[in-house]
């Protein structure tokens, strides 16, 4: 037995909670290590005092005061009512506990609506405008605009066709305006 | 831990109590009512509020009492409730109190003994009743239950496994761990008185 087994076992020793075996080597490693055989004197003291704390005895009206307790606690309303209104828990929440969660649920709603677009019949009908084909074809207006010529007006057409599909299809999302820029990559081509 | 001889045992009179027997409850209350002060007042160093504890656990007796079941000793039963319930106190202190003990520290903390003209008098020849308090009250919550039950309740380990609901073997770690702890603490309290 080594001296952390023999501190592991001083309060089995004193509690008689060992075998023989394991009495003979605390025995034989107490006689031979000071240093357990100093916490062992230790522990014995300390077990001692504690048995010979004095016992203290609760006061005269202690059942008087009891029989109090349980007559206010007989006067109560039914269980299940009391349990909800007269505790100290409301339906598992302390009632301080309770107000502030419900709080924060409203405002986490309230929160959620606010955020959220107002979506007007109109959007889902209405094309999204598209000026690329006026800007084209009215040449006298756009000055700083080469003319369009017919192989593209077809382009347009057809891309203007296809976005009033897609916008039919998908109303709210906007198609980013690159026309232009596909345009220039196209005729670069 | 009953040395006492009576003629009913703790199970007859609670079974008597749930059949409607009010005078069994009042014997059960006579019974208890010393050893569970001793147990919360060494639990918590103060005899004002362990007499409520006490209190409020033999109201729990009376209101529960179709609680109990008798696969279980009755002594084991009382003792879980009164400890649940010192514990509950202790968190209740320590929400209440934690800027104030923060500000006095660990030494300074006073303990309300209620046998104050004792606790001058050598215990075992060593030590004061309020030093072994105080050492007691630095023990860390499981090994301050466990001695307690032990040393001053005189329970036996298989009970203090029971009120405790941990197994036997940590029972008896924690009671070695603590005594080993007591004894370090006062053997340094005992180096300064000299």
């Amino acid at each position: 037995m080594n001296c952390y087994e023999c501190q592991d076992k001083i309060s089995a020793y004193i509690d008689k909670q060992l075998s023989l075996t394991q009495i003979k080597e605390f025995d034989e490693h107490i006689s031979n290590c000071s240093q357990c055989s100093e916490m062992y004197e230790g522990v014995l003291t300390i077990v001692g005092a504690l048995n010979k704390l004095p016992k203290l005895t609760v006061s005269e009206n202690f059942n008087g005061n009891l029989k109090r307790k349980i007559e206010t606690v007989s006067s109560r309303p039914t269980r299940r009512f009391s349990k909800v209104f007269y505790g100290r828990h409301l339906w598992g929440f302390e009632p301080k506990y309770a107000f502030a969660f419900v709080t924060a649920v409203v405002a986490i709603v309230v929160l959620a609506v606010s955020l959220i677009p107002e979506k007007s019949p109109q959007t889902f009908t209405q094309p999204i405008p598209n000026p690329t084909i006026n800007q084209f074809s009215d040449p006298v207006k756009n000055k700083n605009i080469r003319p369009v010529t017919t192989g593209e007006k077809e382009m347009l057409v057809s891309e203007q066709e296809e976005d009033s599909i897609l916008t039919r299809e998908k109303p709210i999302r906007q198609k980013p305006d690159l026309k232009g820029k596909i345009r220039l990559v196209k005729d670069k081509k | 831990m009953a040395n006492e001889q009576f003629t009913y045992t703790d199970e007859e009179l609670i079974r008597r109590f749930q059949e409607g027997d009010e005078q069994a409850y009042t014997e059960l209350v006579n019974r208890y009512r010393n050893k569970l002060i001793n147990f919360v007042v060494r639990f918590l160093g103060d005899i004002n509020d362990a007499e409520d504890i006490v209190q409020d656990t033999l109201l729990k007796l009376y209101t529960h009492k179709h609680f109990y079941r008798s696969i279980a000793k009755f002594s084991t039963w009382i003792y879980t409730i009164a400890s649940n319930m010192a514990k509950t106190e202790l968190r209740k202190r320590k929400r209440h109190k934690v800027s104030f003990l923060s500000q006095i520290g660990r030494e300074e903390k006073d303990y309300d003994i209620p046998t104050e003209d004792k606790s001058g008098a050598l215990i075992e020849g060593q030590y004061t009743e309020l030093e072994i308090q105080r050492a007691i009250q630095n023990l860390p919550l499981h090994f301050r239950t466990a001695v307690i039950l032990r040393d001053i309740q005189e329970l036996s380990y298989e009970e203090i496994s029971k009120i405790l609901d941990v197994p036997l073997g940590t029972v008896k770690s924690r009671i070695n761990r603590a005594r080993i702890q007591l004894q370090q603490e006062l053997k340094d309290v005992r180096k300064n008185r000299r």
